[in-house]
């Protein structure tokens, strides 16, 4: 037990307490301490870049693209940019909280130790929550390019193949997490560094095919066709393709030298993957019109990628589309189970939750709570209403994240000591959870529904099962 | 005295053989118990399931080496990556040798075997002092390369060996020159209970347990013993100055 530090208090319905954790966390350490057991940090800067990376990639270039032109246009790429202003508005607040606590559950943490445990609860939920329907998004997404590759191939499956492929891959990245596959980490560092490779490649070709370098025939288009509502509209949507950063912070209890890191990846993410997304839609809308792009629905890129660069082009894109999705859901998968342990751990869910077998090592009973849910999900199919929601319940957090890092700088605790400070406070936290509230305005009414809806249902979870738990300010 | 670092995968019910007990008899011991999480699951949350039953796995062995007279510790580590957790902790102790367990041994015979780059005179004296009055016979082993003939690692051993004391009729030496050391350790090592090697210098294998050692562990029946360089300990204590 940390010296000094009151431990969190109360017991939920079932009469659980939180459990105490080790205190407060060096800026370098790479080894926890708890009642005397030592907790290994191992996930190096690459490793938790390619987490926030592999997280957001999926998204934005490879199921966004059509979608967003068909609905803003060229200026869909103005979206994009509002889209990474805004998390970046909250990364640097987020990265504050985060190596003054670097703690599994991320922005959970932050908000049940800022704002207290209502707060926390909803956040903990929504997270969970959030973290399942973006899975189940780029599932649907995974479906559209496996589909994709069939028809590339020229078969027919007789029936539409986007969500029984979605399912499918839902269920089998289920299993395969609950059975404790090895090497999961490895193979995603080295997708996600393919991936850059690729992009890297094509974009910059596209690029300078856009500028006139190779004198390609430019698509010939006003920059917002639509007006500049739907350029807001539109940045609602593709917000889901920014969710990656808080996933590094869900794993921020094993991130070596915290106090470097954790910044270093949620800004590093934001940043890489904001320029991705800018110069994609610059190269998108380039080769073709709006309309076209809306028309090739999820899998657009990959029709750009075949007028500039033939079937080749065509094929990378299918391939990368296939990687970056799955590693997406994946990771989105694992960043759930996390964040209920989080909230288990801290009495405002069942402890049996977070319940680790000794035969695979793996929180099943987790696992299970976050794949069932995406793959009823993927079911539905409605990839729109299932981004958006995504981001609905993220940008309720981060929106307290930026309230909570507020909170405790003007009353901070005695273990508050952030290796990052958030420069230009407090204008900036406050602009982030401005920003992070303003854009859930522009959403789609049913997802709006579908949000509140949640979130309503997960305070009523925490009046009747963990009122009496105490979480604030505690560490 | 020694210190001995002896790492254990406490939840996979690997146990201490009573020969490496014996063999440590006389050294300051620490049991690390440790558990190898996959990457679905934080350590936190493997503790919280499993940190009972690991204590009191830890516990017996602890037991064990204490009736056989030694000074034990214990530590238990949860981790994504054994590897680094070995590296750290072996740093952070200044420990003189890492024990690397196999399952069956007794402590009669013990092959010293040196290869390449690493510090004779340090790992005779270790093994001299870990053998002591001991039954324990000791067999010096030199693998040289084809160009390894200048570094003269059996002399050195040897006569650091002698001077802890140890009664000469304990000792055998050879040497070989082999293009593949490795198979050649590992034949080496059917014959007797355990190996000892030197950590190498830590250029491009910094690890304890490195490719080197791990296959020489897993070809060997006995447990193979580590002797970490004096520098390390050096390092410690200027760390802490």
């Amino acid at each position: 037990m940390a010296s000094g530090h009151p431990d969190a208090e109360g017991t939920n319905r079932e009469g659980e307490r939180p459990e105490p954790t080790g205190g407060t966390v060096e800026a370098e350490a790479t080894v926890d301490e708890t009642s005397g057991v030592e907790l290994e940090r191992t996930l190096s800067l690459s490793g938790a870049l390619s987490i926030g990376i592999g997280t957001m990639i999926g998204a934005g270039i490879f199921v966004f693209p059509g979608l967003a032109a068909g609905r803003a246009g060229p200026a869909a790429a103005l979206s994009f940019a509002i889209g990474a202003v805004v998390a970046l508005l909250v990364a640097l607040p987020a990265s504050e909280l985060a190596t003054a606590m670097p703690r599994s559950g991320g922005g959970y943490y932050f908000i049940s130790r800022g704002l207290g445990s209502l707060a926390g609860t909803v956040v903990g939920i929504s997270l969970w929550l959030g973290l399942v329907f973006a899975s189940a998004f780029y599932l649907v997404g995974f479906g559209s390019y496996a589909a994709g590759v069939m028809a590339e191939l020229g078969l027919s499956l007789g029936f539409d193949p986007v969500i029984a492929f979605g399912v499918v891959f839902g269920v089998f990245l289920t299993a395969l997490s609950m059975t404790g596959t090895e090497n999961a980490a490895k193979l995603q560092n080295g997708v996600v560094g393919l991936l850059l490779v690729i992009l890297t490649v094509f974009l910059s070709y596209g690029g300078l095919d856009a500028v006139g370098v190779f004198g390609g025939q430019r698509a010939a288009e006003s920059f917002a066709p639509f007006g500049t509502m739907p350029v807001f509209t539109t940045a609602a949507l593709v917000f889901t393709s920014y969710l990656g950063f808080a996933q590094v912070a869900t794993v921020a209890g094993e991130i070596k030298q915290p106090g470097r890191n954790l910044p270093l990846a949620m800004v590093g993410s934001v940043v890489i993957v904001g320029v991705l997304y800018v110069v994609t839609i610059f190269v998108a809308t380039s080769a073709f019109t709006s309309d076209q792009l809306s028309g090739f629905g999820e899998t657009a890129m990959v029709e750009v990628a075949r007028s500039l660069i033939g079937p080749v082009g065509a094929v990378a894109i299918l391939v990368a589309g296939l990687l970056a999705t799955v590693s997406s859901a994946n990771a989105s998968i694992l960043s759930s189970s996390r964040a209920l342990f989080a909230i288990s751990r801290d009495a405002l869910f069942p402890k049996r939750a977070g319940v680790v077998n000794l035969r695979y090592g793996t929180p099943h009973v987790a696992l299970l709570l976050a794949g069932v849910p995406v793959v009823v999900l993927v079911a539905s199919g409605a990839v729109e209403v299932l981004a958006e929601v995504a981001s609905f319940l993220h940008l309720v957090m981060y929106g307290l994240i930026c309230v909570a890092l507020i909170a405790l700088r003007r009353d901070e605790p005695d273990w508050y000591d952030p290796s990052f400070r958030v420069p230009g406070y407090p204008v900036v936290p406050i602009l982030g959870a401005a920003a992070s509230f303003a854009l859930i305005g522009f959403m789609q009414f049913l997802s709006q529904v579908v949000g509140v809806a949640l979130m309503v249902a997960a305070a009523g979870w925490y009046y009747y099962y963990a009122r009496d738990v105490t979480l604030k300010g505690e560490l | 005295m020694l210190r001995a670092l002896v790492p254990v995968e406490v939840l996979e019910g690997e146990t201490v053989p009573q020969g490496v007990v014996d063999l440590l008899g006389g050294a300051d011991v620490v049991v690390l118990g440790y558990h190898v999480i996959p990457e679905q699951t934080t350590p936190e949350q493997a503790r919280l399931s499993f940190e009972e039953r690991a204590t009191a796995k830890l516990d017996e062995i602890a037991a064990a080496f204490a009736d056989a007279g030694g000074a034990v510790d214990t530590r238990l580590v949860f981790t994504h990556d054994e590897a680094q957790t070995f590296d750290r902790v072996a740093d952070e102790d200044g420990f003189d040798i890492v024990v690397h367990l196999n399952p069956a041994m007794t402590d009669d015979d013990l092959l010293v075997a040196l290869h390449g780059s690493v510090a004779a005179e340090r790992i005779g004296s270790v093994v001299g002092t870990l053998v002591g009055d001991s039954e324990t016979n000791v067999h010096l082993l030199e693998v040289a390369g084809p160009d390894a003939d200048t570094l003269n690692l059996l002399d050195r051993a040897e006569s650091a060996l002698l001077d802890t004391g140890i009664d000469p009729g304990r000792l055998t030496t050879d040497r070989v020159e082999t293009e593949t050391p490795i198979r050649t350790i590992s034949e080496a090592a059917q014959d007797v209970d355990a190996v000892v090697m030197g950590e190498r210098a830590p250029n491009w294998q910094e690890l304890v347990f490195g490719d080197f050692e791990e296959r020489v562990a897993e070809a060997s029946l006995g447990a193979v013993l580590v002797v970490r360089p004096e520098a390390a300990v050096e390092d410690e204590a200027d760390d802490d100055a």
